[in-house]
């Protein structure tokens, strides 16, 4: 006896198979296209909670991967190690101690840093004096890059000269305007020609997160040496002392002799390690210890808790949609073409939920970053990454009701019986002393008796 | 003389709970193309059962459903909705129409699962909707239809793709006597006119005069001269 049912016509060849299943596919999902969307379309209740519970998922892994990544992306910085770049030229006066080399190596890491964590972390080093210095081209170049903060919108605010917010920054006879420090003292403002020979200072404030530079310093023999302008950061807590620290350690160390050894990239590539305060390690490891990690265990609990509910709904919703499948099974539908009407109902339920959770995300994000000063970004990365996990919750959920419509039967569909594939009930029964043998059964074939009337 | 298109051979079907029951015992059949054959006997005694095992809705413990040559109780669950798709309509007790779906698609679903286009899915149905007088209900939901008139849209639906066999499972089951008499004129109809092989599970005597085998089961078998044990 040969077998009835199967796909009649189908081609021996892999492409021409390839082709054929492409087209099978394509005529299925035409038919069965409005089919899927009226479903999606009647079911729509239940439909729409479902795909608020994907957006609602979505939203949950988004917002954590967020807050995951910022804590990520700033403790890193804490604890990367930094190489000056290229372009950088210090010269190191002689006699400068070792940790006056690690204060000009941290200096670039405080001002690499975001402003955020340049106070805490500037604070944990205590009062360091930097020495920066710079051949006038090169160091001014790199001005723009090293000046940190904005223009002094309110008086007794900060003072930067106009000119050393613009590349290539002062030469010596540029016109400098000095903003007013509001210290005892100092002139309230200045304004002049910047000399052949001079010295801006600058300084760090803890509690500020930006600094500025308040004088020039011109003349005096120790500066004769040094380039024809010379950035000279000092950082301090206290403003008033500066200038007096700053002058006294021109005046103290720094002498002809004193500059040596200048730095430049990759010829001495030790000097060029940026130091990162043991402090500012701890800092961020603290960081990722308090923060990072169990955020992460934490997002990954709830995304499991989340993904497994939201599977869990979708199987039982699926699996409770039997009495259906009969319906279409008996119709002639194949397992197959009920996971294709399935797939495409989830996909309107998939799509719909990722918009609705991608809009919500992004909501989220904008007010808490507004409120907080936080500059919160949802990256596609992290889009596509809650894409894919929900997609493959979704495309699960959705073999287990496929499985079941390929092995149960109409009638166990319809409930009129158990479900017990893989010949179950047949082991069973015989178990039970059903078997052929006692059943005296006649052999096949015979035509005896066949109940024509 | 007239071979049989469909047989049941050595047909067993049992269940368990707690204990083994026994639905189709042993059970021979052979149905004739253009019978139109009622199948009765108390409750409880298989031929739901014995409908489901023809209709290849179930399947039997032992022995094979045979049609026309080719047996088809052992191909897998899509081997059978696509056999049943050609050539086996259903007509269930509770219809079972898709509730979201008005007369007209519900009848325009098998034949859209067969890859037709929606637009001539739709103008089969209507035909066929026509054909069991329900053309003016055509748009209506079947919660907006009376019992007899989703029993047609049933009907309708199993004739979609132009089955050679009809079968159908307590039809009237939920129905008052004379649209019980209307269905099986119908169902008469359908043999006489479109040549189909009818199939009813019911316990109506209502069938029986348009009949030409009344099947009686007792314990999962045919009665003496209707089948063998």
């Amino acid at each position: 006896m040969t077998q009835v049912g199967g796909t009649p016509g189908r081609p021996e060849g892999g492409p021409l198979r390839i082709a054929a299943k492409a087209r099978s596919l394509l005529v299925n999902v035409r038919a069965l296209c409005p089919v899927a969307l009226r479903v999606a379309l009647t079911n729509r209740r239940r439909d729409a909670l479902m795909a608020a519970i994907v957006a609602l998922s979505l939203v949950f892994y988004c917002l954590y991967a967020v807050f995951l990544d910022v804590t990520y992306r700033e403790s890193g910085r804490l604890i990367a190690e930094m190489r000056l770049p290229s372009d950088i030229v210090v010269h190191m006066p002689a006699g400068i101690g070792a940790e006056d080399l690690k204060a000009v190596r941290s200096l670039y890491y405080l001002r690499r840093s975001e402003p955020a964590f340049l106070t805490p972390a500037a604070t944990s080093l205590g009062i360091v004096d930097v020495l920066w210095l710079a051949e006038d081209s090169q160091a001014l170049t790199g001005l723009g890059d090293i000046v940190e903060g904005r223009l002094p919108s309110a008086a007794g605010e900060c003072m930067l000269p106009v000119t050393l917010m613009t590349k290539p920054g002062p030469r010596p006879g540029d016109h400098v305007v000095l903003g007013s420090l509001n210290v005892p003292g100092m002139p309230a403002a200045a304004a002049g020609t910047l000399p052949s020979r001079a010295v801006l200072t600058g300084y760090f404030e803890p509690g500020d997160a930006w600094f500025g530079i308040p004088v020039v310093l011109a003349g005096g023999p120790a500066l004769a040496s040094l380039p024809a302008v010379t950035l000279l950061f000092a950082w301090c807590d206290h403003p008033e002392t500066f200038l007096k620290r700053a002058v006294s350690w021109i005046d103290n160390r720094l002498t002809p002799e004193a500059i040596t050894t200048p730095y430049v990239a990759g010829r001495n590539p030790a000097l060029a390690q940026v130091m990162v305060s043991t402090t500012a390690k701890d800092l961020g490891r603290g960081l990722q210890r308090a923060v990072y990690f169990p955020t992460g265990e934490a997002m990954f609990l709830l995304y499991i808790f989340f993904g497994v509910g939201l599977f869990t709904l979708m199987l039982l919703t699926f699996l409770d949609r039997r009495r259906e499948y009969a319906v279409m099974k008996t119709l002639g539908l194949t397992s197959s073409q009920i996971g294709l009407v399935l797939y495409m109902e989830v996909a309107a339920i998939g799509a719909a939920g990722l918009m609705l959770g991608a809009g919500a995300t992004l909501g989220i994000l904008e007010i808490v970053g507004r409120a907080g000063g936080l500059a919160l970004r949802l990256s596609p990365w992290i889009l596509g990454s809650a894409a894919a996990l929900g997609i493959v919750a979704l495309v699960v959920s959705v073999w287990f009701p496929i499985g079941l419509a390929r092995l149960a039967t109409v009638a166990n569909l319809l409930g009129g019986q158990a479900f017990r594939p893989f010949g179950y009930e047949r082991r069973w029964s015989e178990r039970h002393g059903a078997t052929a043998a006692n059943w005296s059964a006649p052999g096949p074939g015979s035509a005896a008796g066949t109940g024509r009337g | 003389m007239v071979s049989p298109n469909l047989r049941a051979v050595n047909l067993t079907k049992t269940y368990h709970v707690n204990e083994l029951v026994w639905a189709v015992r042993n059970l021979y059949l052979d149905i004739f193309p253009g019978d139109f054959a009622v199948v009765t006997g108390p409750s409880g005694s298989g031929k739901s059962t014995l409908l489901h095992l023809l209709a290849g809705l179930d399947r039997p413990i032992y022995g094979e459903v045979v049609l026309e040559g080719s047996r088809y109780s052992r191909l897998d669950e899509d081997g059978l909705a696509r056999l049943r798709r050609r050539r086996i309509g259903f007509v269930y007790q509770f219809f079972n129409l898709v509730s979201y779906l008005s007369a007209l698609d519900n009848v325009a679903l098998p034949l859209q699962f067969a890859g037709q286009p929606q637009h001539q899915a739709r103008s089969k149905a209507s035909e066929l909707l026509a054909l069991v007088d329900l053309s003016p209900r055509r748009r209506h939901l079947p919660s907006q239809l009376s019992g007899g008139e989703q029993q047609r849209v049933a009907i309708a639906r199993a004739l979609a793709n132009d089955p050679d066999f009809l079968m159908a499972d307590e039809p009237t089951g939920n129905l008052d006597s004379v649209r019980t008499k209307e269905i099986a004129e119908l169902f008469a109809r359908l043999n006489r006119e479109m040549h189909k092989t009818v199939i009813v599970v019911s316990h109506s005597t209502e069938f029986h005069p348009y009949s030409n085998r009344v099947l009686t089961m007792v314990d999962g078998r045919l009665a003496d001269g209707e089948g063998r044990s």
